[in-house]
């Protein structure tokens, strides 16, 4: 099982083991961590999943799509390394990927 | 009170004897006046997924889990022709992209989020906090106040007048179509004051392609969806959504909110003192207050939790009865502001869940900041009996709040 890595804005840091083939939003929703909301529960609709890839990480991953970059215009402070957590799916390269979260998603 | 006589419609042949309930979405939920009781009742007296003879023929939904399966299933719960009830279908009223499918639903979603999404709805919040402080000042010496007329209907109106550029002087105007379309049972209620509507809207529309300026109209004109403009008509369409959509719900979510810590002193008191619990007193409220019932259309002849429903067939989801589900959370009836998470589907879930979710809670959490800071501790009314509405969205007809006049 891959571990994702999320670090709240705090600085407290959490190691999740995450299931191949679901969501990194659902990997942090499922194991309680605070901050990720994801209100219209994975659908790309609601710009409340909102995390930071690590930027040693950021090429590693599969880019995101029309719809992911669509709705990224509309989170809270977004920068070039935010992601859309349910637009993430886990595979088994991501072993130690980092997240970080953001103070607020709302 | 309306008497018309309610119609039973014929049960199909593929709903099961042990599946129906008869359940009248507008009558059978202000039983008592008092809604959420009505939906959460449904728990103990009817099976979770049942069939309804009322107001057309359809299914409904009262837990969380099947809910959540609903929404987060599009491909097979279609927002496409889900009219419900079935007078909204004769009058065959566009709500894109509420009552579209995806792709086409993302992407004129992702037009509502340029203005809706949370980057944006923040620059809002002092705007708001300008209009509800002058809505306080209106009433905070008279010792009590109509609250629906005088702060809950208004701030949501002023709100979405002041995000979309419209002239506030046409306020008055506003607020009684707004009442005509919203509180209007019938069809037939509903029409002139639709009709003024959107004869305002397409003005509107008019000036904005004269002098294109940076509100949500000028945005919609100058936008494209697969590579094209939208069509005047989609455009009005969209602000035809924008504008039922995001009025009634926050009046009553702001209503039914302020009447509990009306009549819950210690609560109100606990907020007053700790305005900081006021986001997630929100949450734990809005949760027990869910309000809406929300439709869907079958795509295809399927099972539900082994249960056949055929293509065609409505679905409505209590989001009430969902949000209140002890089956999710323990003693759901009771607003526990210490809860550590208060999971809820007010906002609904899935791609169509509210889209203006951010700027309601803002409008919420501004209301209840300066409303705690500045009104000495309310009430209800001494004669005050709720009377509550009962449909799609359910709602209070009129909260009388008292307080302590300055002398």
């Amino acid at each position: 099982m891959p571990q994702i890595i999320f670090i709240q804005a705090d600085g407290a840091q959490y190691e999740v083991d995450a299931k191949v083939g679901e969501s990194v939003m659902r990997a942090a929703v499922d194991n309680g961590i605070d901050g990720i909301i994801a209100e219209c529960g994975g659908s790309c609709s609601c710009a409340t999943c909102h995390a930071y890839v690590d930027p040693a990480w950021l090429g590693k991953i599969p880019a995101a799509g029309e719809f992911e970059q669509g709705t990224l215009e509309g989170v809270m402070e977004p920068e070039d390394n935010s992601r859309l957590t349910c637009q993430i799916e886990v595979t088994p390269d991501m072993d130690g990927i980092i997240f970080r979260i953001p103070k607020r998603q709302l | 009170m309306p008497t018309a006589k309610r119609k039973l419609w014929p049960i199909p042949d593929h709903v099961a004897a042990d599946r129906i309930f008869d359940f009248d979405i507008y009558a059978d939920s202000v039983a008592g006046g008092d809604v959420h009781s009505a939906h959460m009742a449904l728990h103990q007296k009817a099976p979770d997924v049942f069939f309804t003879p009322r107001n057309g023929g359809h299914w409904m939904l009262t837990r969380y889990a099947d809910v959540q399966k609903l929404m987060l299933n599009p491909e097979s719960f279609s927002s496409a022709d889900s009219f419900f009830p079935p007078d909204f279908a004769k009058f065959r009223i566009r709500l894109p992209p509420q009552d579209m499918d995806d792709p086409e639903h993302m992407r004129y979603r992702l037009l509502l989020m340029k203005f809706l999404a949370p980057k944006q709805v923040v620059l809002l919040e002092s705007r708001i906090r300008e209009l509800m402080t002058a809505l306080i000042d209106n009433v905070v010496d008279k010792g009590g106040c109509e609250f629906m007329a005088e702060v809950s209907v208004p701030l949501p109106v002023k709100t979405f007048m002041s995000v979309m550029h419209m002239d506030l002087a046409r306020y008055a105007q506003f607020v009684k179509w707004a009442n005509g379309i919203l509180a209007a049972e019938s069809l037939w209620q509903r029409l002139p004051h639709f009709m003024r509507m959107t004869w305002y809207l397409k003005s509107l529309i008019k000036q904005r392609k004269k002098n294109p300026g940076d509100d949500p109209v000028s945005m919609l004109l100058a936008a494209t969806v697969d590579g094209q403009r939208l069509s005047d008509k989609r455009v009005l369409e969209v602000c035809n959504l924008l504008f039922l959509a995001g009025l009634d719900t926050v009046t009553n979510a702001m209503t039914f909110i302020a009447k509990h810590l009306a009549e819950n002193p210690a609560q109100q008191q606990r907020l007053r003192d700790h305005p900081e619990q006021i986001p997630a007193a929100i949450e734990e409220l809005m949760r027990r207050y869910s309000f809406l019932n929300v439709p869907r259309r079958v795509a295809q002849d399927l099972e539900f939790n082994g249960i056949k429903m055929r293509k065609n067939d409505i679905v409505v989801a209590s989001l009430s009865a969902a949000s209140n589900d002890e089956r999710t959370l323990s003693c759901p009836a009771m607003v526990d502001l210490d809860r550590p998470k208060s999971p809820h589907v007010a906002f609904n879930t899935g791609p169509h869940n509210c889209a203006g979710a951010t700027l309601a809670r803002l409008e919420l959490r501004v209301f209840l900041e300066e409303w705690l800071a500045r009104v000495p501790p309310f009430t209800v009314a001494e004669n005050f009996r709720a009377q509550a509405r009962g449909g799609p969205v359910m709602a209070l007809e009129r909260l009388d709040l008292r307080w302590q006049k300055k002398s």
